[in-house]
């Protein structure tokens, strides 16, 4: 159990380091296309599709992580912290203890006169 | 150049005239796409486009002679205006064929050309490059035969300006592109967390709530929330799950599978002779727009009230020959003297229940089954967690619950306890019209009055499986003391009332003393009498001064006071006590004590006999 704990965690940790990586790196490869020094157009336009290749890249990258924030939610609810739920209330038997007792003295009152 | 976009050349065969694309199924659609609705078509348009395009194609016919004319022979124009046979125009196909298949022939080879020179180029560098030269150039040339230098050219300023000027505002619009997609993505996943935040807020409170959300069994990526009851019967196992979706606001919309039918509830109605004169009301409230935790609650109680009726109509069957009925929507259970209790579905409307005197049963018998049924998933609930009995393989389909059991147990037993205080009471007015003491002690659902109550789930138990126990006392004159304990338990060994009947005395009578098991209310009834008329001719041979014995253990008596022989008879029935008395050649005489009012003693009666 805790091994198989243990590689979820890693396997999560990974994820958020993949994701910053490329949008860190992504975001550096734009800035490093962005000057044009002489280029001619026909470089110039295969740049402008790489800088929008990495922008989609950077978008998914942050996708990702928002899909991430959802599925360590649902790991806490369901469970994997040993988070366990007890839908029953306590307070219902005694409630329910407190009105019988009531009951039973008003059937002997009434009985009795 | 022009000329060449608009020469559409094909090199499929000539196409044969094709039926379909004639037919006039075909024409219609065309025609309608090419020039619309036929409504506007008239006659004179068509007749007028005609002549139009008469006109210009002789218009152009005659260009095109005034074209050739300058340039052609005149066996050109022979040719033009003489029209090509058959045999002609396929010596022309065939050529043009050649023709073209040269020209594809020689681009071929230009591309082989081009390709022979990159490849021997790019082996400068890589010896893969070398792979793709035309094996017959390979024997011939070795592999970086060929060396190349960038030449720089001189290209015209003016050039250069356009050419830098072209990539800058093309890479500036490539940043501003590429940076409004990250800003709309950012705005959107901005949103898209805003909304999961409120979604698991709201998932949150419903947690704290006490309620069990689970990923959907049928709805991958779905949350539920389980409002159903874990130990339900197997057909509702599956039922009690609402799936938890995010809304377009990020706040949650229960999905929940019972929402499709009709929302109904169990309804318990007492009829009497034919018409109603009870009906429970349904609980819970019924807001117009509830929120969310109380769109659950509602689930839920729908789904219990559900599960009630499908239990109510089990038991209903097992219980036919005990005076349960059922039809297709409804359980009746008949309560004797034109009296029955209807079980059935209804929905929530304020019209359907409608209000009688006895409300209040109907009510309490609704509550009663409901909590009967909250206590059976409590015992499913122990018997699960028990471990398994040894050398026991399978487990049988789980019987009906206690519900109509307990409850028509309980109904019949007060029934019956009511009549024979009825009864017990009617006997003592009459033995206290005739001025003999007689008391009547009534201990009504004896067994249901522990003092202390343990705990909630052990007072049920004995509610259900024990038989429901009243006792009644009578002290009758003359020393008679009659107890009678009476049991109802509709299940083995007596599916009934009994009543167990012990008299004791001053040993005066031999019969029918001891302990009698007695099952009808009129059995007990004709014996109750007996032992009253009994008791009162032991009452009567008891008195001080008065001398009367009892003839043959029967209920004559006899008075002989020197002058004549008195005889009288007591006899009890449910009319009241008679006294007939009278003497040997003498005219009989009566008194009757009906109980209704205070009477003559029976002493100063007897003493004028």
């Amino acid at each position: 159990m805790d091994q198989t704990v243990n590689q979820r965690t890693l396997l999560l940790i990974d994820r958020v380091s993949n994701d910053i990586l490329t949008l860190n790196k992504r975001f550096e490869n734009i800035i490093t296309l962005a000057p044009i020094d002489g280029k001619d157009k026909n470089v110039t336009a295969s740049e402008v599709f790489q800088i929008e290749v990495h922008a989609t890249a950077m978008i998914r990258a942050a996708e990702d992580l928002l899909a991430l924030t959802r599925s360590l939610k649902e790991a806490w609810l369901f469970g994997q912290l040993g988070t366990t739920v007890n839908a029953e209330r306590p307070g219902t038997d005694a409630n329910a203890k407190e009105v019988s007792q009531a009951l039973l003295a008003w059937y002997k009152k009434s009985v009795s006169t | 150049m022009d000329q060449a976009d608009k020469l559409l050349l094909s090199l499929k065969s000539w196409p044969a005239p094709d039926p379909v694309r004639n037919s006039i199924t075909a024409l219609i659609p065309r025609i309608q796409q090419e020039r619309g609705s036929f409504r506007d078509t008239t006659e004179e348009l068509l007749e007028k486009e005609i002549a139009a395009q008469a006109n210009t194609s002789n218009e152009k016919l005659e260009e095109d002679s005034a074209i050739e004319d300058e340039e052609s022979t005149p066996e050109g124009q022979d040719a033009v205006e003489k029209p090509m046979d058959d045999k002609e125009r396929m010596v022309m196909l065939a050529r043009g064929r050649e023709e073209i298949i040269a020209e594809i022939q020689m681009a071929q080879h230009e591309a082989t050309v081009a390709l022979d020179f990159l490849s021997l180029i790019s082996s400068l560098n890589s010896e893969m490059a070398y792979n793709t030269l035309t094996p017959g150039l390979k024997e011939v040339i070795p592999p970086k035969a060929m060396g190349v230098e960038k030449v720089s050219t001189k290209y015209p300023p003016q050039l250069m300006q356009d050419d830098r000027l072209i990539s800058q505002g093309w890479k500036m619009e490539g940043l501003d592109s590429a940076g409004d997609a990250l800003l709309r993505a950012a705005s959107r996943l901005k949103a898209e967390s805003e909304k999961e935040k409120r979604y698991w807020e709201q998932i949150m409170s419903i947690r704290d709530e006490g309620w069990t959300i689970c990923k959907h069994p049928k709805l991958r990526n779905t949350l539920g929330v389980r409002y159903g009851f874990a130990e339900t019967a197997a057909n509702f196992e599956n039922t009690g799950i609402g799936a938890l979706r995010r809304g377009d606001d990020g706040s949650i919309d229960l999905e929940d599978p019972g929402a499709s039918r009709a929302r109904r509830v169990v309804r318990v109605r007492i009829v009497h002779a034919g018409t109603i004169t009870g009906c429970a009301r349904p609980l819970g409230n019924r807001g117009q727009t509830p929120s969310l935790k109380e769109k659950i609650l509602l689930a839920r109680d729908y789904i219990y009230e559900e599960e009630l009726y499908f239990e109510i109509m089990k038991e209903a069957r097992h219980m036919a020959s005990q005076g349960i009925t059922t039809s297709e929507d409804t359980v009746t259970i008949d309560m004797k003297a034109g009296k029955c209790i209807h079980i059935d579905m209804a929905p929530i409307d304020e019209e359907v229940y409608c209000t009688g005197e006895s409300d209040d049963l109907a009510q309490a018998f609704g509550i009663a089954l409901r909590i009967l049924l909250s206590y059976g998933h409590r015992i499913t609930l122990r018997n699960r967690s028990r471990p398994q009995r040894p050398l026991f393989h399978r487990k049988g389909p789980p019987g009906p619950l206690p519900l109509l059991r307990p409850m028509v147990t309980h109904l019949w037993h007060y029934e019956h306890s009511e009549h024979l205080i009825k009864f017990c009471g009617h006997l003592r007015d009459i033995v206290h019209s005739a001025g003999l003491p007689t008391t009547v002690i009534m201990n009504s659902f004896k067994n249901c009055q522990a003092s202390k109550m343990k705990d909630i789930e052990s007072s049920i138990a004995e509610f259900i499986h024990s038989p429901l126990e009243s006792e009644a006392i009578l002290e009758l004159p003359g020393g008679w003391r009659v107890t009678i304990v009476m049991r109802t338990h509709l299940a083995q060994p007596w599916f009934g009332t009994t009543y167990a009947v012990t008299a004791s005395h001053d040993g005066v009578c031999a019969r029918l003393m001891g302990r009698n098991n007695i099952t009808a209310m009129t059995e007990l009834e004709t014996y109750l009498l007996w032992c009253l008329e009994r008791s009162i001719v032991n009452a009567i041979r008891l008195m001080e001064g008065q001398g009367w014995e009892q003839l043959a253990q029967g209920n004559s008596m006899e008075k002989n006071d020197g002058k004549a022989i008195k005889l009288i008879k007591i006899h009890v029935e449910k009319g009241g006590l008679h006294v007939r008395s009278g003497y040997v050649g003498g005219r009989d005489s009566e008194y009757v004590w009906t109980g209704s009012k205070k009477e003559r003693h029976l002493e100063d009666v007897l003493r004028e006999i």
